[in-house]
């Protein structure tokens, strides 16, 4: 499930409902947003879509950020569309590190813990696109992020 | 002075010029793109000195000691 909405975490499978929640310590239920991950949904194809989205969101104010959100967009779209191998993981994971705290905004730091923690939260999607297939089809789990 | 100070990087200066990586390798490190890594760690004596040298010679004034 995703605890947070853009920018919030991901929680692998049943750990995210007996996760308990807290403002001050573990993870924050962040703007209160909760997505039970549907299984028949390919979670890393939504993923790859927030996150291009909030990468073509970037001020351009700051080099990491700047740099670093477009390539966690490529590696997350080509995770997605089963281009990837583990190579392909490792970077992703990576940029996230690279991205996180280098900027003046905390976009990088949400859009990094979104990508990051999707890995984690979901081994059988990644195991199933690093294979080559994923049998899960793409449908819309968030609301399109909104382009000002 | 307790020698807390260490390097801060002002991200929205920043333009990866690169000279601090290269005045204080020890203590800064570029990442793929250029744009510095700075440690969380004190700096001692020593390198306190050439961090205010780095800090010196950034074109852009991004590098910053902080207590």
């Amino acid at each position: 499930m995703l605890l947070g909405g853009y920018g919030g975490r991901w929680l692998r499978g049943r750990d995210g409902l007996e996760t308990p929640l807290s403002h001050t310590a573990g993870p924050g239920p962040g703007p209160g947003i909760v997505l039970p991950v549907p299984q028949a949904a390919c979670v890393l194809r939504e993923v790859a879509e927030v996150v291009a989205a909030l990468a073509d969101q970037r001020a351009g104010q700051c080099g990491p950020c700047d740099h670093g959100l477009p390539a966690l967009a490529t590696a997350t779209a080509d995770l997605a569309a089963c281009r990837a191998d583990t190579a392909t993981v490792r970077r992703i994971v990576r940029l996230a590190g690279l991205v996180t705290g280098r900027g003046a905004c905390g976009l990088p730091d949400g859009v990094a813990r979104f990508a990051a923690t999707a890995l984690t939260a979901l081994p059988r999607e990644v195991a199933d696109h690093l294979a080559g297939h994923c049998p899960r089809p793409y449908r819309r789990l968030l609301p399109p992020v909104p382009v000002p | 002075m307790t020698g807390g100070e260490r390097l801060v990087v002002d991200p929205t200066r920043c333009r990866a010029a690169g000279l601090c990586a290269e005045l204080l390798p020890e203590a800064v490190r570029p990442d793929e793109w250029g744009y510095p890594i700075v440690g969380s760690a004190p700096l001692d004596g020593r390198h306190r000195r050439l961090a205010r040298r780095a800090v010196a010679a950034c074109p852009v004034r991004a590098l910053h000691l902080r207590p």
